[in-house]
C-alpha cells in the first residue's frame, strides 16, 4: 500500500493503508514507517533476502528498506499515532522505507508514466519467477516516481509462489488498472484522470466493450484484452466459483514455463498500449509557433537561469510547465522539480525528455485551477495535490500562466498570489501579462472590460501583500514583465505604493 | 494469499492461454523424447563415443 496520509494527529504522524491486511504505513515527521503484522512478516523477509530484491535495489527499481532494531523502534514509538497502531498489532515488526520526494497518484500521471509503471510491474513479476516468488497484486498504486523513474514501494505485495501454480492471479487487476485505461486513452482519447480518479480498480472489460463498434471488437488491440474475456465471462455462471480455485500442476517446470509465457504475452500486449510518441495538442507546439520576438525566450531563460543560480533552490515547482523548457533549466541547475500542466500530451513530452536525459523532473497532469482533490475512503486516503505541495518548494515558477487563471478560470488575482505564497517557501518567479498583450486579448475574447483594473501597478500592489519584489524586467517587445519575488514571513495589508518594496526594476529598451 | 479481484473473463482467458502453453510444453517434451528414442544411428554413435572415452582409444 502506498504512503498516503489518511488521518493527521497532533504530532503530524499520519497512518494509512487501511486496505492492506498485512500492515500499515505511517508518515512520521518525513519518515516512512511500515508496521508489518506477523501474517506478512515471513513473506517480506523472504523477499528481502532474495537475489531479485538485491537486483531491484541495485537498479533503483525498489524503494530502500531497513528493519528497525529495538532502539530505533523505541524512538519511533514516541509518536502517539504510531504507538497506537503498533499496540493494536501484537507481534508486529517495524521497517523504514526511504522517502520518495513527492507523492503522486496514477490519476495525475500522463499515459507515458502509467505505461512505465506497468512495465516495471511486469518486469518484476518476470524476474521474481526465478526466485520462486510472485506478486499478490498488480496495481499502479504500488508504484511511485522518483523524478521520471518509477520505483516499486509496496513491499508487502510479494509472496512465495506455489511451485505447481501456472497462473498469475493479479493478471486481471493488471489488465484493469494498467492496460485498459491505457488502451482507452490511446484509442478514444479519454484522459487517465477521468478514468482513474473515479475507478480506483481501473476499467472492467465490459465497460470498454460497451465503447467498441462491432468492427473494433475484432481488432487485435481489443480482441484478447476486452472482447474474448467479455464473451467468456458471459458464458460463466455468476454463482460458479470453481474457476477461482487455485490450480496445481504436478510438474513445477511446466508451471513455470506456462507462467513465463503468460507474462511474456502480457508484456507484448502492454507494448501495444504504449502512447504514441508524436501526439499533438493545442499547446504541444507552443514553444515553436508563437508571435513572440526572437529575444523573448532567451531573455526569459537568462532571467530564470540567473535566479536559479543565485537562489539555488533544492525543490522547484513549475506551474504551467508546457513542454518543460524551464523545468529542464531548473533541473540542470541541481533542483528537484515538480512540473505541472493541465495538458497530458505536453506533460508526457516532459516525462520523455526527463527520462531520456535523466533530469530530476516529476511531471504531473494537474490544473492549478482545479487541482486533484483528496479522494478515497473518507476523502482521506489520497491527499489532495495542494496538501502535498504546500510549503514544499523553495521556488515556484509561474511563467505565462496567471493570465490563463485570470481570464479562462476567472480566479481573482489576490487568490492566485495567496496560493503561490502557500506553495513557495522563498522565491517566486512570475510573469505578469498585461491585458493589452495579444495572447491576453485572444483568450479574453471580447471581455477586456472585465480586466480594466488589471495593471502592472495593481498586480504589484497585490503581490507585495505576501512578497517583496526583488527584481522586475520587461520582456522584449511585449507587455509582459518578469518578476523575482521573495516571500515575507507575515503577510501585509494592502499597500498603496508597492514601489516602497521594489528593489530593482528594469525596462528593456524597445 | 490473493489480494486482487481475479476477474472472471480475464481469468478464464488466462486459463485457456495456460492450457495452450502447457500443450506446447508437453509437445516440446514429447518431441525431444521422440527424437532421442527413434534415431538409433545417433544412439549408436553416442554409445561408441562413450566407450571410446572410457577406454582411452580414438574413434575412427
Amino acid at each position: 500500500m502506498r504512503q498516503s496520509p489518511a488521518r493527521k494527529s497532533s504530532n503530524t504522524a499520519v497512518t494509512t493503508s487501511l486496505r492492506d491486511p498485512n500492515g500499515h504505513v505511517c508518515l512520521v515527521a518525513d519518515r516512512v514507517i511500515r508496521i508489518v503484522k506477523p501474517t506478512g512478516l515471513n513473506d517480506l523477509k523472504t523477499f528481502l533476502d532474495s537475489p531479485a530484491c538485491a537486483e531491484f535495489l541495485e537498479r533503483q527499481k525498489l524503494v530502500n528498506t531497513r528493519f528497525l532494531d529495538a532502539n530505533a523502534v523505541a524512538k519511533v514509538l514516541e509518536h502517539e499515532e504510531v504507538r497506537r497502531v503498533y499496540e493494536q498489532t501484537p507481534g508486529a515488526a517495524i521497517f523504514e522505507h526511504e522517502r520518495v520526494a513527492f507523492l503522486s497518484f496514477p490519476y495525475e500521471w500522463p499515459a507515458e508514466m502509467l505505461h512505465a509503471a506497468a512495465e516495471l510491474t511486469i518486469e518484476m513479476a518476470q524476474q521474481l519467477l526465478a526466485d520462486g516468488l510472485g506478486m499478490k497484486d498488480a496495481s499502479p498504486y504500488n508504484v511511485l516516481f522518483k523524478g521520471p523513474n518509477p520505483v516499486f514501494v509496496d513491499l508487502l505485495s510479494f509472496e512465495p509462489r506455489v511451485a505447481g501454480d501456472p497462473t498469475w492471479l493479479p493478471f486481471a487487476q493488471f489488465v484493469r488498472t494498467f492496460m485498459l485505461p491505457l488502451l482507452v486513452n490511446k484509442h478514444f482519447g479519454i484522459s487517465l484522470a477521468q478514468i482513474l480518479t473515479t475507478h480506483r480498480d481501473g476499467l472492467e472489460p465490459e465497460e470498454v466493450f460497451s465503447l467498441l463498434s462491432p468492427l473494433q471488437k475484432f481488432r487485435r488491440a481489443f480482441l484478447t484484452l476486452v472482447s474474448i474475456p467479455v464473451w467468456l465471462a458471459a458464458r460463466q455462471g455468476a454463482e460458479d466459483a470453481k474457476i477461482y480455485q487455485r490450480r496445481q500442476l504436478n510438474d513445477p517446470a511446466k508451471a513455470r514455463f506456462i507462467l513465463k509465457r503468460v507474462l511474456e504475452s502480457a508484456r507484448r500486449k502492454l507494448a501495444a498500449t504504449a502512447p504514441r510518441a508524436r501526439r499533438t495538442s493545442a499547446w504541444s507546439d507552443y514553444m515553436d509557433h508563437n508571435n513572440y520576438s526572437q529575444d523573448y525566450f532567451p531573455q526569459k531563460q537568462r532571467f530564470v537561469s540567473q535566479v536559479l543560480c543565485e537562489q539555488q533552490p533544492r525543490r522547484v515547482l513549475d506551474v504551467g510547465c508546457n513542454t518543460g523548457y524551464f523545468s529542464a533549466i531548473a533541473a540542470r541547475s541541481g533542483a528537484s522539480v515538480v512540473a505541472i500542466d493541465y495538458d497530458p500530451v505536453v506533460v508526457g513530452q516532459v516525462w520523455r525528455q526527463a527520462r531520456a536525459e535523466q533530469l530530476d523532473i516529476l511531471p504531473l497532469v494537474v490544473n492549478l485551477a482545479r487541482p486533484t482533490p483528496s479522494i478515497g475512503w473518507r476523502n482521506a486516503e489520497c491527499a489532495s495535490f495542494l496538501d502535498r505541495a504546500r510549503g514544499r518548494f523553495e521556488a515556484v515558477l509561474m511563467l505565462g500562466v496567471i493570465h490563463h487563471l485570470l481570464v479562462s478560470e476567472r480566479i481573482p488575482l489576490a487568490e492566485i498570489i495567496k496560493l503561490t505564497a502557500e506553495l513557495a517557501t522563498d522565491a517566486l518567479v512570475i510573469e505578469f501579462v498585461a491585458p493589452d498583450d495579444p495572447m491576453f486579448r485572444r483568450i479574453a475574447r471580447g471581455r477586456d472590460h472585465l480586466f480594466s483594473d488589471l495593471t502592472k501597478e495593481s498586480f504589484e500592489a497585490t503581490a507585495v501583500q505576501y512578497f517583496d519584489i526583488v527584481r522586475c524586467e520587461r520582456l522584449d517587445q511585449t507587455n509582459r514583465w518578469l518578476y523575482l519575488m521573495r516571500k515575507i514571513s507575515n503577510p501585509r495589508s494592502e499597500i498603496s505604493n508597492p514601489k516602497e518594496t521594489l528593489i530593482e526594476c528594469f525596462e528593456m529598451q524597445q | 494469499m490473493m489480494y486482487a479481484d481475479p476477474g472472471s473473463g480475464v481469468l478464464i482467458w488466462q486459463i485457456l492461454l495456460a492450457l495452450f502453453f502447457g500443450a506446447t510444453f508437453s509437445f516440446s517434451k514429447l518431441k525431444t523424447w521422440a527424437l532421442n528414442r527413434f534415431r538409433p544411428a545417433h544412439k549408436f554413435e553416442r554409445a561408441e563415443e562413450a566407450y571410446a572415452a572410457k577406454s582411452g582409444s580414438k574413434v575412427e
